[in-house]
């Protein structure tokens, strides 16, 4: 009773104990929690966020900053909003988007219509200013409909904290701003119409400008003829200044004659492209803007001639860190066999590494030296052939690998390693030519480090003590690192696993199985079944009759005590059995027959008696008589009668 | 002397049981390497292949090769700063990873500017479900974000001072850090891009910043492109470095406290002598019934 009181006590302490030692957690010194598991993390759509964010757009677009607004809303797409309100932000961002575009365009076609304008272009301003119209209607319709799903979005969020009316204050203020803008531009629009119809008003007169060139094709860095003239209904007009256009781009200013005429001598840029275009432009100034329209001529188009150069470029060789390689290749050039001497440039990954002159022939043949430290991998050689007058320059790109000469390791390593002895660990490094010495040698190794450099024929040896460690048997991984010195050459690393075995624990193993083994032995030699002298017993038993010769007498003895034995354990069983008993195999005779008669007394007398022939028999000298196996046969059914079997 | 028997019976069972319950009771401290639930980082441990060190002074003396990871959430030692200080000097990288720990320390020690802030970075728009989780998208080419687009953060904070650290990654502009902690913007706080991961070349050596270590737990090493940034990162030099988990600062718990008990127990046991002294007493009390039984015997011979 006591005993299961204990038991209880410390039971729930080591219960409570093992509860405080599991859950306890010691005062956090952080002032926020270092993280939360983002399986079980809540979905929350911040209002402040999505409501900043079309501030952002507007504010942006409001003051015609359009390329970053586009920016801001081409991120909209990363943003977590929530599934009921992922529908308005869609249609908000692809109204906003709309809007930015349009507002864009209109601003630069109300810019275009102007110039056009300023330059008397009439007939040119028109259709801008009528596409201007358009894009103004779309505008004022998009701009309706996103504060339509502005007011929506407002709804849906549920605005309530400051900081989310003050947002919301901002956004209404940005969509009054975008509507001044566009309000801006419809004015700019209305000047622009109210020009026209002033210019058409005046009643001005057309002017017409011709623009002809001496050639249709011409080699570049030629000169050419341009020449026209400008005229209006009335005839010729003399001494206007018109400016030459080349791709659209202003080039040069020539004033006509008396009859009208103008001519001017071009030299034809270096660009190798197959044709170039010209256009003249007549833009009236002073007196003449109360008189004329401005007038542009229709478009001359020059076809440029030069001679198309190409290369062709090989590498010879493999290509490594730090060492050179051959980068061979034959500038040719189109209808010439010769192309003469031609500057080229050799770039790897777009740096420039080498500048030179080919051979008169076009060949050439470059020795490139690679950076050291370049990476291991694909890399991009260009070569670029410089133009030269008319003859135009040539580039090509090819790509080719960068590798590392392979080293050979041949690794001597035990598999089985003793603490706290030493291990040696041999290897021989060499590469393609032959033995390999240039390199540090490194082992990790129990989390230690050894170096160590091979000898010139690349044999390396290094011996490690073998520490002790806490078990007796555990694998180990040692990681061996050649780092040769020659930056082409690459890198090795071997990984090794070793079993170690502490000596001194396995040695204090063996002495406790040998214990073991020991206290095994007295077992056996107390087992009953199995009486360890009953072998000796016939040598020093008094032959009864001279008569019987010894090997037979032995026969008999060795049988009469057997039989006594099996009564007994015959018996002991039956008692055993019946009051559920076990016994000890270093249980003496008299134990047995202590512990097996305290609970049936019946049984006691004739087990008594039957323990006491065993005894005899098996320690005594006398051997068992027929009559005493005759009498343990009997006490045998009397134990068996007592037992109730 | 029955009762006293059943007590140390009992006692020494107890002891046993709660042993082995302690011993094989599952880790679950933040970081842990051998914590393989959302909060561990057994999954980075595995694929980093990551030698895990208990005390810097486990730190090999040849720092060239080797990257040391650590998470400051317990001060640091002097010494413990001058290890830090020299391993940098001989040419180690340092990832020194933290949020709202004691990472100040060592940037004060190294008498550099920048500091982890060590209030909470919000992103209310470019998140993951909150605004706890922001996304960082803002990159410089440095190779470590090769063929990265995001990092997912977790509870982080921001970098500040940064005028002596290269900045290698901001947050989106519409971050904020939480100043009065409220959990929403207010006019006075820092908004984005604001600096998050940052690089300065000390010694021989380098010092990353980032300001957020829960990206290696194992709920956060899948999301987005972090695994992909950690491997750019141990493989900043163009190959794996040799990646040192400095555990020694991280938060302990009691049940940490009770598996190093047994842990320095058995190593303990296991030494030589003591492995000799404790046999010996098995053997002792093996033998011990040994003993009786032949006493026992002797007598009954007596008899």
């Amino acid at each position: 009773m006591k005993g299961l009181l204990i038991l209880t006590v410390i039971g729930l302490l080591i219960v409570s104990s093992l509860h405080f030692v599991i859950t306890a957690q010691y005062p956090n010194n952080l002032t926020y929690i270092p993280h939360e598991d983002p399986n079980t993390a809540q979905e929350r759509t911040d209002t402040t966020g999505i409501l900043m964010l079309f501030v952002n757009i507007s504010e942006f677009a409001a003051s015609e900053n359009y390329d970053d607004a586009k920016t801001l809303l081409a991120q909209l797409n990363k943003i977590t909003v929530s599934e009921d309100l992922k529908y308005t932000i869609w249609r908000l961002t692809n109204l906003s988007a709309g809007l930015i575009d349009i507002l864009q365009e209109l601003k630069t076609t109300l810019h275009q219509a102007e110039i056009l304008l300023d330059q008397m272009l009439l007939n040119d301003s028109i259709p801008l200013i009528e596409k201007a119209e358009n894009l103004t209607r779309s505008a004022t319709i998009l701009l309706r409909e996103i504060k339509d799903a502005v007011e929506t979005l407002y709804l849906r969020l549920n605005l309530q904290s400051a900081m989310e009316i003050h947002l919301k204050d901002k956004l209404d203020k940005l969509l009054v701003k975008l509507e001044d803008l566009l309000n801006k531009y419809k004015s700019l629009l209305n000047d622009l119409k109210e020009r026209v119809h002033e210019i058409n008003e005046r009643n001005l007169n057309e002017t017409i400008l011709l623009l002809y060139c001496n050639t249709t094709k011409a080699f570049v860095g030629s000169f050419v003829k341009l020449y026209g003239t400008l005229s209006w209904s009335g005839g010729a007009l003399p001494g206007r200044r018109i400016t030459i256009l080349l791709n659209e781009v202003p080039l040069q200013n020539v004033t006509t004659d008396s009859n009208g005429n103008y001519e001017v001598i071009v030299k034809l840029p270096y660009i190798y492209t197959n044709s170039i275009s010209f256009r003249a432009l007549f833009v009236p100034s002073d007196d003449d803007k109360l008189h004329f329209l401005g007038s542009k001529s229709p478009q001359v188009t020059v076809q440029l001639l030069f001679f198309k150069t190409f290369v062709n470029v090989t590498i010879m060789g493999d290509a490594h860190p730090g060492l050179p390689i051959n980068v061979t290749g034959i500038i040719r050039v189109k209808n010439q066999t010769t192309p003469g001497k031609k500057l080229f440039q050799i770039f790897i990954d777009n740096k420039l590494l080498v500048e030179d002159l080919s051979n008169p022939d076009g060949t050439f043949n470059v020795s490139v030296t690679l950076n050291p430290n370049i990476s291991v991998g694909l890399h991009k050689l260009t070569v670029h052939v410089k133009p030269n007058k008319t003859h135009s320059g040539a580039s090509v790109n090819i790509t080719f690998a960068v590798t590392k000469l392979p080293l050979h390791v041949h690794l001597d390593a035990p598999y089985l390693v003793f603490a706290p002895l030493t291990m040696t660990i041999k290897g021989n490094i060499s590469w393609e030519q032959g033995p390999f010495s240039n390199a540090t040698i490194i082992i990790m190794c129990e989390d230690r480090i050894f170096t160590t450099k091979p000898d010139d024929h690349g044999s390396f040896k290094i011996n490690i003590n073998v520490e002790f460690f806490p078990s007796i048997i555990m694998d180990e991984k040692i990681e061996i690192f050649i780092k040769p010195v020659e930056p082409w050459f690459s890198e090795e690393k071997i990984t090794i696993r070793i079993v170690k075995i502490n000596i001194v624990n396995m040695g204090l193993l063996f002495m406790f199985a040998a214990t073991f083994g020991f206290l095994a032995l007295p077992k056996k030699r107390f087992t009953i079944k199995k009486p360890a002298r009953k072998e000796e017993l016939p040598v020093k038993v008094e032959p009864p009759h001279k008569t019987i010769p010894s090997e037979m007498k032995i026969k008999v003895l060795e049988k009469n005590v057997r039989m006594v034995v099996k009564i007994y354990e015959e018996a002991l069983k039956t008692l055993l059995r019946k009051l559920n008993l076990r016994i000890e195999p270093y249980m003496t005779l008299r134990e047995i027959l202590k512990l097996v008669s305290s609970d049936l007394k019946e049984t006691y007398k004739p087990f008594s008696k039957l323990t006491f022939i065993v005894e005899k028999s098996i320690y005594s000298m006398h051997p068992p008589s027929e009559k005493e196996i005759e009498e343990a046969r009997h006490l045998l059914e009397d134990i068996k009668r007592g037992t109730g079997e | 002397m029955k009762l006293l028997k059943v007590l140390a019976i009992t006692l020494l069972a107890s002891l046993i049981l709660s042993a082995s319950i302690i011993w094989f009771y599952p880790q679950t401290g933040d970081f842990k390497p051998d914590n393989s639930f959302w909060n561990g980082s057994s999954k980075f441990v595995k694929t980093s292949n990551a030698t895990i060190i208990n005390s810097l002074k486990d730190i090999p003396s040849n720092a060239k090769s080797v990257m040391l990871l650590t998470i400051p959430y317990t001060h640091y030692d002097t010494w413990e700063l001058e290890t830090l200080k020299s391993f940098l000097t001989e040419g180690g990288i340092l990832v020194l990873m933290d949020d709202y720990g004691y990472g100040n320390e060592l940037l004060e020690y190294l008498n550099l500017s920048v500091r982890f802030s060590g209030k909470p970075l919000l992103d209310p728009l470019f998140n993951y479900k909150n605004k706890w989780f922001p996304k960082i998208s803002i990159f410089s080419n440095h190779t470590i974000f090769q063929n990265v687009t995001t990092v997912l953060f977790n509870h982080a904070t921001a970098l500040v001072n940064t005028s002596d650290v290269e900045v290698l990654a901001w947050s989106s502009s519409f971050s904020f850090l939480d100043l009065n902690d409220d959990g929403k913007y207010t006019s006075n706080e820092p908004m984005g891009p604001l600096p998050v991961i940052a690089k300065k070349d000390f010694g021989n050596g380098s010092l990353i910043l980032i300001s957020d270590p829960s990206i290696i737990i194992n709920s956060m090493i899948d999301m987005e492109d972090n695994q992909k940034f950690l491997t750019n990162l141990i493989n900043v030099h163009g190959k794996p470095l040799h990646v040192l988990f400095d555990i020694s600062h991280l938060p302990r718990t009691a049940i940490d406290d009770a598996k190093d008990a047994l842990r320095y127990l058995r190593d303990i046991a296991l030494t030589p002598p003591i492995s000799f002294i404790l046999v010996l007493i098995t053997v002792i009390i093996l033998l011990k019934p040994l003993q009786k039984g032949g006493k026992r015997y002797g007598s009954e011979r007596g008899k």
